[in-house]
């Protein structure tokens, strides 16, 4: 997968969070607020409990007053409106006692494997105001501010497996409902969204309209820690997108469809046209490019009818019109068409998780792993590495609260100490060093052992073709914000706003079933219940 | 610690003293999810004393060679026994050949084992040693870059206001 695609990913009904819904809706109970301990401004403590498959999780909420000084989304901040913890089980007082010490400390916190998830969040000052002023003097909130914000809170950060002593991932996988990727976080997430909505209706002392509730998620700001995740973890990125591509290849494999197949088609698409309607963000060029699929999805939305659909062939038709036009489009597309169809896609998502590990093959000879190169790593063998511009960037750790940050290698130090996101390098110098004859591969490796993670990653590739992100992660062009809208989309997150190339903010939960709602299937895309009338920020192109 | 806990902190120990990537990876994982206290006391002291002659840099290599050519391998006495065991446990648990470590006339070696079930690793968190810790976390110091004016500046976040 080339990052031009990845950035333009869309969610779909298997992204996570849409997996964890149906999950809650089959083996889930409705969150009970078990305690409620805030005060007339919003501050103190609160638990939520639930039962998945059987097990209890209390999602234990602290909030206190923060200083607009020491509000910042970064990675070194050291305070935040809120914190949280999603508890295995439900605490006694003996137990919040000790989450109240160490939860609002976060990373400097101390945590055992009763904790499962971590996070905080900071408020979206302006909306929780002037919802809360709605609130308080009797009337609607402002829609159009709801729709463009989004959210009430967000997150800078939401930590599972084993981060800072925590439960590892392995303690709860085989739980039911909890088997996918990342399902903790999601229901950590959709938990603390439901907290944001009982937080704003108890300090504003009125009830929020179901309707706008619903389209107000959790905000996360997301930075470049996000992006060694994928290189870090090949076969599960394989997972990822297998799933994806099967879930296409059945959906566009029928010759015909229903009619209420079809009419959910077109309901989707609708619902997507107004989603792109609603979505504005401010940097130029990507607002630029939702107008541009705003209007070319209108067009295609126009065109679509349950005849045509339904005819034999057309799903596929209607699906192949629209490549060509550019990634966004097709990315869209792609989530679109798998939408109606939860019958022949859902049960993909029990293939999201791998508990395996790429492993070596020893056996191969030199010669063999070259054609092996040369099949499946050409995007990175044919680049020359000695071109300033394609090493330009290294990726590291800075000792400032282990922050992930980005350098350019000619001007900034530190390129000695870089984290190893250089694969498409890592290739090249394999293909540049492993003799073309019949050495033994174990043999070359045992003499250069630098080469053992690049042999083993192009292995890889042969049986998990999605295994790597095809580009080159050090060259001058790369925008680290590529990978991180392919990892929110595959956790469900909308309303992408990037901020720069290397950071972005997304609203996750919105459009999504509220607590007392698990029976109701939760939207593909949000679309604000009064969808404001914006006046773009630059004319498409 | 967590096990993932340990497993990050092992593998930027071992890349931080200088081990090749492929090799702390395989040490970083064999070590945190089958090692006990004494697995990591050893890993921690061949980081630290001699790299050169430590089972991250040799361990995994050997146990390719083992896999490929079927031979008897001797384990250098510079090697951990608990270190190649906790290798060989994992490589086993992720689909390779099986290798096992035993003792033969005093003498250490890796042969090739009949198939059987791959091994369950156990449960529960090991006991780590402060000193371990300690140990480990210096040597992940080396792959961390100093924060610098510029730096701070220019990442990710910087200069935006969050009171939005």
């Amino acid at each position: 997968m080339r990052l031009a695609r990845m950035g333009q990913m869309m969610p779909n009904r298997l992204s996570f969070l849409r997996v964890l819904m149906r999950n809650l809706a089959e083996i889930g109970t409705p969150p009970e607020r078990r305690v409620w301990d805030i005060d007339a401004d919003g501050y103190g403590q609160a638990v939520y409990t639930l039962t998945l498959g059987g097990y209890s999780y209390s999602l234990v909420v602290f909030t206190r007053p923060l200083a607009d000084a020491n509000r910042s989304d970064r990675v070194i901040a050291t305070a935040w409106d809120a914190a949280f913890v999603l508890y295995d089980g439900v605490p006694d007082a003996g137990e919040l006692a000790r989450l109240a010490e160490n939860v609002p400390r976060q990373e400097a916190g101390t945590f055992t494997a009763r904790e499962l998830v971590l996070s905080r969040a900071n408020k979206s000052v302006r909306l929780f105001a002037d919802v809360v002023a709605s609130l308080r003097a009797g009337r609607a909130p402002d829609a159009d501010l709801l729709a463009a914000t989004g959210y009430l809170m967000r997150t800078t950060a939401v930590y599972g497996n084993g981060k800072f002593g925590i439960a590892d991932r392995a303690d709860i996988s085989a739980r039911p409902g909890l088997g996918g990727p990342f399902m903790a976080e999601m229901l950590a997430v959709w938990l603390m969204r439901g907290f944001t909505h009982d937080l704003v209706e108890h300090v504003g002392g009125a009830p929020l309209d179901r309707g706008l509730k619903r389209q107000l998620g959790v905000g996360n700001a997301t930075g470049l820690g996000m992006a060694p995740f994928l290189v870090s973890h090949p076969l599960l990125l394989d997972a990822w997108f297998q799933v994806r591509e099967t879930a296409l290849a059945r959906v566009l494999s029928q010759t015909s469809i229903s009619e209420a197949e079809a009419t959910a088609l077109i309901a989707a698409a609708e619902q997507a046209r107004l989603h792109l309607v609603s979505w504005h963000v401010q940097d130029t060029e990507a607002n630029a490019v939702i107008r541009q699929t705003e209007r070319q999805w209108t067009a295609f939305c126009a065109e679509l009818t349950v005849g045509d659909l339904r005819a034999e062939g057309g799903l596929a038709r209607a699906f192949d019109g629209l490549s060509g036009q550019g990634e966004t489009l097709e990315e869209l597309a792609a989530a679109w068409v798998i939408e109606p169809f939860g019958d022949l896609v859902d049960g993909l998502a029990e293939c999201l998780a791998t508990p395996f590990r790429p492993v070596l093959d020893p056996t191969m000879t030199c010669a063999a792993l070259r054609r092996v190169l040369e099949a499946h790593g050409d995007w990175a063998i044919t680049l020359d590495f000695s071109q300033p511009g394609a090493v330009a960037q290294f990726w590291y750790v800075s000792e400032d609260k282990l922050e992930p940050r980005l350098g350019q290698r000619a001007t900034e130090p530190g390129a000695e100490r870089e984290t190893p996101l250089d694969t498409a390098r890592q290739f090249a110098a394999l293909y540049a060093a492993c003799p073309d004859d019949e050495t033994p591969l174990w043999q070359f490796l045992a003499a250069a052992p630098e080469h053992r993670s690049a042999a083993r990653r192009a292995q890889t590739l042969v049986r998990h073709p999605y295994a790597e992100v095809r580009d080159n992660l050090l060259d001058a062009a790369t925008a680290p914000v590529d990978l991180l809208r392919a990892k929110l989309s595959m956790f469900g997150a909308t309303r992408f706003d990037p901020k720069s190339r290397l950071w972005t903010r997304v609203t996750l939960a919105q459009g999504l079933p509220l607590f007392d709602e698990l029976d109701r299937p939760a939207d593909w895309l949000p679309c604000p219940v009064h969808t404001p009338v914006h006046t773009p920020v630059h004319a498409a192109p | 610690m967590a096990r993932a806990q340990i497993e990050g902190l092992i593998l930027r120990a071992a890349r931080g003293a200088g081990v090749d990537l492929a090799h702390a990876e395989d040490v970083a994982h064999a070590v945190a999810w089958w090692g006990d206290a004494d697995t990591l006391r050893d890993l921690a002291a061949s980081l630290t004393e001699d790299v050169d002659r430590s089972t991250c840099r040799l361990g995994p290599g050997l146990i390719d060679q083992v896999q490929a050519t079927g031979e008897v391998v001797e384990v250098p006495a510079c090697c951990s026994l608990n270190v190649m065991r906790a290798l060989c446990a994992a490589h086993h648990a992720q689909g390779g050949r099986a290798v096992i470590c035993v003792a033969d006339a005093g003498l250490w070696q890796l042969s090739c084992a009949e198939p059987d079930a791959p091994p369950v690793p156990p449960k529960g968190r090991p006991d780590v040693p402060q000193d371990v810790v300690a140990a480990l976390t210096a040597l992940a110091a080396n792959t961390y870059v100093p924060s610098t004016a510029e730096s701070h500046a220019a990442g990710a976040g910087a200069g935006t206001t969050d009171n939005d």
